[in-house]
Formats: C-alpha cells, structure tokens, sequence
C-alpha cells in the first residue's frame, strides 16, 4: 500500500505551493487536523528544495489502522 | 515558417490550431514530433468537420510525448499543475493514486467558458483503467448543485454531473475504461444525457436540481474534484484525454469518439 508523509498544519503551509513547473504542493487535510502528502515525492527532483525537511517528517502506511480518515466521504 | 511547418504543408495536414498549440508548448520548453502533429490535426480536422470542435472550449490530451505536451490544453493553451506528483507515462496519461495527488487544469468554467453557459454543459474522460468506485475522474463543484463532474463507474452505472445533482447512466458494460461523457443542455432531467464510446447510456435517475447562478467559479481537477476549492472524491485513475465545453448532438458524440479513439490509437493509448 502507498506511503504517506504526515504532516502538521504547520509544516503543511511551510511546503504548500509551486515547485519546479509544472509541479505543485498542496498537503491534503484528513481528520484529527493532520496533513498528508504521497511519499513519491520524497524522490522526486521537482520537489527537491522539500526533499530534506519532508524526509524527516514521520510516514505511514494507508493500511495502517490509525491512518487518519479523509474529511469527505465520496458523496452519493 | 519552419521546416516542419513547410513540410505538414505540403501534406495538407498542417491546423492552425495545432500549430498554436505546438507554439506554445515549444515556447515551455516542449517538444512536439512531426508525427503527433500529424495526428493532432487529423483529430482538429474530425473535430471542425463534425462541428464538435466550436462546441468545444477546450481539450486536454494527457498522452503527450512529454510532460510539458501532456499539461498544455489544445485548444485555449493553458498549462496543467501537477500536484503531489501525480505519475507520467509518455504517450498514455497521468495516473493519479486516490488520496493525494492531481491535475489543476486551471479551467474555470464559469470564467473560461466559450460555447458551454450555465445551462448548456458537457465534460468528458478518457479513462485507460477499469475501477468500481464511487470517486471522480475530474469535475469542479461550487454547490450542491453547480457541479461539472464525473464518476465513471460505481458498479454498472456512471454518476454525471452536469451543473446539476447528480444524473445516473447505466453502463453498456462494467467497466471505467474508455470515452465518458456527461452533458445537459436545458434545467431538465430529460435533456440531460451520458454517453459511454460515442454511444448514449440509458438515464436510470433524472437529475432533479440544476445550478442556475453560473457554472462552478473553481478550476476543474483530474482524478478527484474541486469542491469549493478544495479537493475532494480523490480517484485512482489514468487518465489520457479530457474535454470540456457544450453539449454534442448524438452524432457529434460519436464523430468525436472516433477522433479520440483515433488519436489513441495512434500513439498507443487505446482501451
């Protein structure tokens, strides 16, 4: 299953934004007031000028019980 | 006029329109083969031909050859954000994963609206992937009921939003992969329609509630939605091709289905 990058609303305003075009951050708000973003950009050379301050940020597993739930539920 | 220019010329095959948009994409730091000039405007040529190409405000082939191609729009030139890194593959589309990643197309309809109007409108996805999901390949919801939107398959049926609540459409088999689209063009259930390859669905549940103020006011995302700015229903998907403007005729459905599925074809992206 993907990984994700936790972060805090905090940290989330501190990558949010353009990277190298076309290329964007836009952390994803989920329940409990925590931000995610895909690990894939961990890696990726767009977002390199991150890459040192998002790798120590904790990570986890969309499997993993705990992993905070979105805010919206597909709608009907 | 340059020598690729002199040479599609020569064999007819030149659009002006396509020019433009190779201008634009050169003009990023693009590239653009002959080829897929070639077959660029093949697809403008099917499009002016059918009359679907006014009708239409703009077009988004994912599949380009690179990555500044694939987030240039043919039509009106604008540039696509790719947010959270979403993942290219040359000549197929972007997948997005579901949760976090996505295309801004940066098209607000409300404000980059050409043929389509408030209660004229049409959006349409080239999916390569099949997934039972209740979750969207791509729209733009300002309320309840000013949404532009798609979910291409939960289960048998398709879930299309029209800048109104939601229409269901039978699907003429299970699957998410191919042409979708999803159009009305009056505040009734009846003129509201969905097509899966060219083809009309049947209308399981009418929409009931039209948006009436304007269309949505926020940028239309890929592989989820924009929910007032925020985004939303997020889809695993890939996504090749996508359109947006007015609603088609029956034969404009299908004459642009064949010009898709041609283009796909040609670079290898069919489903």
């Amino acid at each position: 299953m993907p990984g994700f990058i936790v972060l805090s609303a905090d940290e989330a305003a501190h990558v949010r934004g353009p990277a190298s075009p076309p290329y964007a951050l836009e952390p994803i708000e989920r329940q409990g007031g925590v931000f995610i973003l895909p690990a894939d950009v961990l890696d990726h050379p767009a977002y390199a000028m991150h890459a040192e301050f998002l790798a120590a940020r904790p990570q986890m597993d969309s499997a993993d019980p705990s992993f905070p739930p979105a805010l919206d539920p597909a709608e009907d | 006029m340059s020598s690729i220019t002199r040479r599609l010329g020569v064999m007819g095959q030149a659009d002006v329109d396509v020019l433009s948009w190779r201008d634009t994409i050169v003009a990023a730091g693009g590239s653009i083969s002959i080829a897929i000039l070639s077959i660029a405007s093949r697809f403008v040529a099917a499009e002016k031909a059918s009359g679907a190409w006014g009708l239409t405000d703009d077009y988004w082939p994912f599949w380009g050859e690179n990555l500044i191609q694939a987030t240039v729009s043919l039509k009106q030139r604008r540039t696509v954000t790719l947010v959270n890194a979403p993942a290219f593959t040359a000549r197929r589309h972007f997948a997005t994963n579901g949760s976090s990643s996505y295309l801004d197309t940066g098209f607000i309809p409300s404000t980059h609206k050409i043929a389509a109007s408030t209660h004229n409108v049409r959006l349409a996805v080239y999916l390569r992937d099949n997934l039972s999901s209740n979750s969207y390949a791509a729209g733009a919801s300002s309320s309840s009921n000013r949404a532009l939107r798609l979910r291409p398959r939960n289960a048998s049926v398709a879930y299309l939003d029209a800048n109104s609540s939601s229409g269901t459409y039978t699907l003429p088999a299970a699957t998410s992969a191919g042409y979708t689209a999803g159009s009305r063009d009056a505040a009734l259930g009846a003129n509201s329609y969905g097509y899966k390859n060219g083809v009309a669905m049947v209308q399981t549940v009418a929409p009931t509630a039209f948006g009436s103020a304007s269309l949505p006011v926020v940028p239309i995302l890929v592989g989820g939605y924009n929910n007032a700015g925020v985004f939303a229903g997020p889809r695993a998907t890939s996504i090749g091709f996508m359109t947006v403007g007015a609603t088609l005729s029956a034969a404009q459905e299908l004459a642009q289905y064949n010009a898709v599925q041609a283009w796909a074809t040609a670079v290898g992206a069919n489903v």
